[in-house]
């Protein structure tokens, strides 16, 4: 078998099904770097794409029945219509003919489907994992209540971050604040390391209670109880945001911006705004911060020390830390002061829910800044100039999530799956346009809203904000608001050429880069992996209610931003390169396999881990934690009730056949 | 198109002269692009197949006479529609019931020859000798050394964890 050249070995994989392909990747190094080609496992991917399986079918009833048949000839016979070639059984060389336009066909569709583009590199064989491996749902170990008595009093996450490791791809750190008031850290990293100190999911600090609340009120006389009050008092998704560059976090409470210090977990600077913080953008020094409060959007530059609260009253605590004098002082705003006027943005309706830092100008620390929200439209602003609005594109939807694709968008007319028409030429031309796509997800009239606007230097391939005429980017831009979701979207991400998000029924879906093509779908609620614990009381407790759990906040661990900025950053991306380097000596996709997961944020406050397949790496349980934590005497005492209960019950079943034995007696 | 009865010579790695149908031979497209390129009186020359030698050669003749009368479009369906079906004729099967040294050498020389459906189906054949085994069955099957040190195994093992049991 050493003989057969490579290609005959790819040859024969295609006839294998993909656990065949697996366990040949076992065998030897030779095997193993050619069957993890990406070439072949885009090939499996695509032959089991919905895409494939609809051309197939058309395919198949294009031979099957006589009329149709009448009809692809006659659309074939159009002058320059569809580029198959009518195929003449008659001619010589008919079976070389034939094939050749079949595999010049499959190629096209193919090229129609790949998610992928020129300048971008997948890792196929992950991509298959993620399309079809079984998904496994990890829950990261829960907070109890510090002050924990008898009942175990859980404490609800009120918001998630993650934190990367400089020069990292995949994330290694979960920061949340808890509701409270304290901030946790978890171990998100799923680095290689030893079977035993796999401390994946485990909490791994934890700052003391009230630490984001307790700076507005005096301490003293604060409770968990007001503290838990302000924690979910503002009710926004996007209050946590990680800088990892500077190892700060900033966290919004209700009025208060606080910055926190990573590695200490001590409050450095506060911050008050005029009105409650309903979302932050990302955090990625030295770009400002930019934070939207009910009515205004305001930039926070961490440069500048913020630590003298606006009004005298309140400056009880006030710590002063650098000694500059207050930049920003509030009162300006509702006096209308047009001096500081340039400080802040009003927005004319309330709520903005997402704001999105374009990544594409990162380098100069201009750039875009997107906001959705409340309201129908995105405001897009520059930071050059930032108070004024640059533009707005008019969604009618209400936008609960805003992200973005480093990628062109690929208009609709051109390209949908469902009707693979491309000739190979327009994809690429299509796929070279330089540019950025933006998801929004939303609400519109009580069904789920998946939008993507393009976004592109070239006017004619953008969604030009400026424009007040909609009708110009009609084409630009894609509204799903037919099978996105029976229900409002609450999240929405780029997982690897994917887009992910999650809807108020507590799905997870999965879709092509077009926004329509469905992948997978996975609901926390019924699929939910948390093992049926074996529990040894005398009546089955129920366990805690799982119902009614929905994502509010989908986080990939590692963020397509990250593995792409190498080639946004250059502004002219060089398509000649080959997308498919397979050779495993410079193999593009240098991440471990099983890095790319998801890290969700539900509504009732838990964090999970969304893996791909069955492996120890990406899946731990609670009850691991729990038995870890605790301390033998308390597992000895277990013990015991456990055998108390046993007794009890056999105690009760012998009384339940004695009480039948006698009525059988009786009759 | 020339005749059917019109027979051709080709020569083997190791010399010998074969005499074959052209129709049969035609089978390979290699062949038949040549003999299509080649003006009439030339190809009462031997044609020579340098890669390819002589018990392989008539193996593979065999296979091309038996499958003479295939419709062309027959062998397309197969590379198009070779989804994963595995299934091989009965006739195909007894064929290929060869060691399999010579079985490597027919997909080589299939291969090398252009004959795809011959191709196919030595591909299917190894495909099923694949086909369900473990690992370790299939390194013994295809006497393959196993070069992995026992960490990399392990990281394999682990990484691949995801398509076991389903």
């Amino acid at each position: 078998m050493d003989r057969l050249p490579g290609e005959l070995l790819l040859q024969i994989a295609l006839f294998l099904e993909p656990e065949d392909i697996v366990h040949l990747q076992c065998i030897s190094h030779r095997f193993l770097s050619l069957t993890r080609d990406h070439k072949l496992w885009k090939r499996i991917c695509f032959d089991n794409s919905r895409a494939e399986a609809a051309r197939r079918r058309k395919e198949l009833m294009d031979a099957q029945s006589p009329s149709l048949a009448a009809l692809a000839q006659a659309v074939s016979a159009l002058p320059g219509g569809s580029p198959l070639a009518v195929h003449d059984a008659s001619q010589p060389n008919a079976e070389m003919q034939k094939h050749r336009i079949a595999s010049r066909e499959r190629v096209r569709a193919m090229a129609n489907w790949d998610p992928s583009y020129p300048d971008e590199q997948i890792n196929f064989y992950q991509e298959y994992i993620h399309r079809h491996a079984p998904i496994s749902l990890s829950w990261f170990q829960s907070v109890s209540a510090e002050t924990s008595g008898e009942e175990k009093e859980l404490r609800e996450a009120t918001g998630v971050g993650l934190y990367f490791d400089n020069g990292e791809d995949t994330a290694n750190r979960l920061v949340a604040p808890m509701d409270d008031g304290s901030i946790c850290v978890w171990d998100a990293s799923t680095r290689e390391r030893g079977e035993e100190d796999n401390g994946l999911g485990r909490l791994v600090a934890r700052s003391p209670w009230g630490l984001l609340t307790s700076q507005s009120n005096d301490n003293t006389g604060m409770s968990i109880e007001q503290s838990k009050a302000m924690m979910t008092d503002t009710g926004a998704v996007e209050c946590v945001s990680i800088d990892s560059r500077q190892q700060k976090g900033y966290f919004a409470v209700q009025n208060v911006l606080s910055e926190v210090d990573l590695n200490t977990l001590q409050v450095t600077s506060r911050e008050r705004y005029p009105f409650p913080i309903t979302s932050l953008s990302e955090a990625r020094h030295p770009t400002p911060v930019t934070v939207g409060t009910n009515l205004t959007i305001h930039l926070h530059d961490s440069r500048v020390q913020h630590n003298t609260p606006p009004s005298p009253p309140s400056s009880v605590r006030c710590e002063l830390i650098g000694g500059t004098p207050p930049k920003n002082d509030f009162h300006r705003l509702f006096t209308g002061d047009p001096v500081h006027a340039s400080s802040h943005a009003t927005l004319s309706e309330q709520g903005p829910l997402s704001i999105l830092h374009l990544p594409d100008r990162e380098w100069d620390g201009n750039g875009d800044i997107w906001v959705g929200g409340r309201f129908t439209s995105l405001l897009n602003y520059d930071r050059r100039f930032f108070p004024r609005l640059r533009g707005t594109v008019h969604s009618g939807a209400r936008i609960s999530c805003l992200s973005s694709v480093p990628h062109a968008f690929i208009p609709r007319e051109l390209n949908l799956m469902r009707d693979a028409s491309l000739s190979l030429q327009d994809v690429r031309a299509a796929k070279e346009i330089p540019g950025t796509t933006l998801l929004a997800a939303g609400e519109y009239k009580g069904k789920g809203s998946l939008e993507l606007y393009g976004l592109s230097p070239w006017p004619s391939y953008t969604t030009l904000s400026t424009d007040p005429c909609s009708a110009r980017y009609r084409s630009r831009s894609l509204q799903n608001r037919q099978t996105a979701s029976g229900s409002k979207l609450l999240s929405v991400a780029a997982h690897g050429p994917k887009i992910v998000y999650s809807d108020g029924d507590g799905n997870l879906k999965w879709v092509e880069r077009d926004g329509f093509t469905p992948i997978r779908q996975f609901n926390i609620e019924t699929h939910s992996a948390s093992p049926v614990t074996e529990n040894p009381s005398l009546l089955s407790t129920i366990p805690a209610s799982w119902t009614g759990d929905i994502v509010q906040k989908i986080l990939p661990t590692t963020p397509i931003s990250a593995s792409t900025t190498s080639s946004s950053r250059s502004p002219s991306p060089s398509p000649s390169q080959s997308p498919f380097l397979s050779s495993p000596d410079d193999d593009p996709t240098s991440l471990p396999l099983h890095q790319s997961n998801l890290i969700i944020w539900t509504g009732d406050g838990r964090l999970g881990l969304v893996g791909f397949g069955r492996q120890k790496q990406t899946s731990f349980s609670a009850e691991e934690f729990e038995a870890r934590a605790e301390s033998g005497e308390e597992r000895a005492r277990r013990e015991n009730e456990r055998r108390y209960g046993e007794g009890m019950r056999r105690a009760l079943e012998a009384q339940a056949r004695d009480v039948r034995f006698v009525r059988g007696l009786g009759m | 198109m020339a005749a059917p009865e019109s027979t051709i010579m080709l020569t083997s790695s190791d010399g010998t002269d074969i005499s074959v149908e052209r129709q049969v031979a035609e089978r390979s497209i290699l062949i038949k692009n040549l003999l299509a390129d080649l003006p009439g009186e030339a190809t009462t020359e031997a044609i020579p197949i340098p890669n390819v030698n002589e018990p392989v050669l008539r193996k593979v003749i065999e296979w091309c006479d038996h499958h003479k009368k295939d419709p062309p479009a027959s062998a397309e369906d197969d590379s198009d529609s070779r989804k994963k079906s595995t299934d091989i004729d009965e006739w195909d099967q007894k064929f290929m019931q060869v060691d399999q040294e010579m079985l490597f050498e027919i997909i080589l020389a299939a291969n090398y020859l252009d004959i795809k459906a011959l191709l196919d189906v030595g591909c299917k054949t190894v495909a099923n000798m694949i086909k369900g085994k473990s690992p370790d069955e299939i390194r013994k099957t295809f006497n393959i050394q196993n070069d992995f040190t026992p960490e990399e195994e392990d990281q394999i093992r682990r990484e691949n964890e995801w398509a076991e049991d389903r």
